[in-house]
């Protein structure tokens, strides 16, 4: 049964605070679980029982990363992040199966899809986040309560949609921006629906820890710590400009983020969104000290990098190293090119050549678990690099590279690889291109 | 317990409303009635098309069909059942 919680609806008066928000009333969706969800849809025996869907390479999920815990698994503490390793010590009984990200991409397009007839303005957070823009469609409601009650209508008439026609449920959150409607999805889970007006977000916001608000991680949680900021309420007081001499430009959105302003408008698809980072990472079962292994496995993972950047159309100019050594030690090493690029090999070099440095650092105590690069300072290609006379000498990578996307366009990515790749890189079953 | 099967099957199907739905297929020489499609979804291998259909049978177990325009072939992908 659908739960909600309506704070403020029957209030009288209902005017946003900010010119800016005056009005606006955004929608914030999250499938509930969604990977294992999806997975307990489409097989009953997994329905009421833990169930574990992992990233990972090996067959029978002995290793990797926990993506996404059924709520039955999440009672035994399992959650997303952990180590398949620590998941199966703390629920051994669990079902565990491989992710299938094909399969939960079209259910997301599908929900998109439904999101779609009740505004264009919808942006797609992540695979199981979406944003929706109800405003235009409540322009003719009266501002305030009446807004407000349509607004509950139409989340639970999406929910309602979403549950007939692909077997999901998906918690709602509805404020007057996507900041309040995101927090807001989160108060009551799974399967919740709640509305915060702008009258009751200092009453909401205040006592909330302020790891609560998006953005803030362990490490800034700490940092506010240090300067007595424990809840949102402790942030909304502290000094705009402490904030600001503190961190930056973030104090003063950390602050607007404390009284539930936020004024980023909902990216509709297509609108340019900045991109800051392609990466890829993997998950070694049982651990491996081998470098000629880890470099291979480096250059798999440069090549489906820079695939998915020539797709995207970027070019990028700083690589970084990531690597976990044990289950515990979780570390990156970045490095600068001399140049903006979106081919493998120049990636490849800079991050192997991190890579021996650090098997040489005498860090590696215990196994490397797991490898990971990325490239970040990007540009859009169109943007152009600076082309050197060793381009125009020797092509030969960006003619080989061309063909190679081309044919990978045709007929799929698993058509051409490596020589050096074809063995446990290759037979992994994740397909990092997509 | 997740078996991987990949293995061509031949399948009978129908079309209608502009889908197309197994309706029944026959692995290692023994007919799987298709009770029930559990769930579908689709992907694309550069320009081919596969069309992805979790089924149950009269047992427990739910099988996992795919359909590919790369030849017009299905197989069976992987089997889920009990243990």
């Amino acid at each position: 049964m659908t739960q909600y919680v309506t704070h403020g609806l029957l209030r009288a008066a209902d005017r946003g605070r900010d010119a800016g928000e005056e009005g606006r009333c955004v929608l914030h969706l999250d499938m509930d679980a969604y990977f294992a969800s999806v997975e307990q849809r489409d097989v009953p025996l997994y329905r009421g029982r833990p169930l574990v869907v992992c990233h990972t390479s090996s067959d029978f999920c002995t290793h990797g990363v926990v993506a996404t815990a059924s709520y039955e698994a999440r009672c035994w503490g399992v959650k997303a992040g952990m180590s398949v390793w620590e998941a199966r010590s703390r629920c051994p009984h669990a079902c565990f199966v491989h992710a299938d990200i094909p399969k939960y991409l079209d259910n997301a397009r599908r929900i998109r899809r439904l999101c779609e007839r009740l505004s264009h303005r919808v942006e797609v957070f992540s695979i199981d986040e979406v944003f929706v823009d109800l405003t235009p469609l409540l322009r003719p409601c009266p501002p305030g309560e009446e807004r407000w009650r349509e607004a509950l209508r139409v989340g639970r008439e999406l929910k309602g949609e979403i549950r007939r026609r692909l077997g999901l449920t998906a918690s709602v959150g509805i404020g007057p921006n996507k900041l309040v409607a995101k927090m807001a999805s989160e108060f009551q889970k799974p399967d919740g629906l709640t509305l915060v007006t702008p009258e009751q977000l200092p009453d909401i916001l205040a006592p909330l820890p302020v790891d609560r608000l998006v953005g803030v991680g362990e490490r800034m949680r700490r940092h506010l710590r240090a300067m007595g900021v424990e809840t949102v309420g402790d942030l909304a007081r502290t000094p705009v400009e402490l904030l600001e001499w503190k961190f930056g430009v973030m104090g003063r959105l950390l602050w607007e983020a404390a009284h539930g302003r936020d004024g980023s408008p909902v990216r509709a698809g297509g609108e340019e969104q900045e991109v800051k980072s392609f990466g890829h990472s993997l998950s070694l079962r049982g651990g491996t000290r081998d470098l000629e292994y880890l470099e291979n496995t480096l250059l798999g993972l440069c090549d489906a990098v820079t695939r998915r950047m020539r797709r995207e159309g970027y070019l990028g100019r700083t690589v970084a190293l990531r690597l976990r050594v044990g289950y515990a030690l979780g570390y990156a090493r970045a490095r600068s090119l001399d140049e903006y690029t979106d081919l493998t090999s120049p990636v490849y070099a800079a991050a192997r050549d991190l890579l021996r440095r650090e098997a040489s650092s005498g860090l590696w105590t215990e196994p490397v678990t797991t490898v990971g690069v990325s490239v970040s300072q990007l540009r859009r290609r169109e943007e152009g690099r600076q082309v050197t006379i060793w381009d125009i000498m020797d092509n030969r990578e960006e003619r080989l590279t061309a063909a190679l996307d081309a044919l990978r366009d045709r007929y799929g990515e698993g058509v051409v690889t490596r020589a050096s790749l074809l063995g446990d890189f290759a037979l992994s079953g994740m397909n990092l291109a997509r | 317990m997740v078996t991987l099967v990949e293995e061509p099957v031949d399948v009978a199907a129908v079309f209608r409303g502009g889908r197309l739905r197994p309706t029944a297929f026959l692995w290692r020489g023994r007919r799987y009635r298709v009770r029930r499609v559990l769930g579908t979804y689709r992907d694309l291998k550069g320009r081919y098309l596969e069309l992805y259909y979790s089924v149950m049978s009269d047992t427990p177990e739910v099988y996992e069909l795919r359909f590919s325009t790369d030849g017009m072939r299905w197989s069976l992908v992987r089997v889920h059942s009990e243990g």
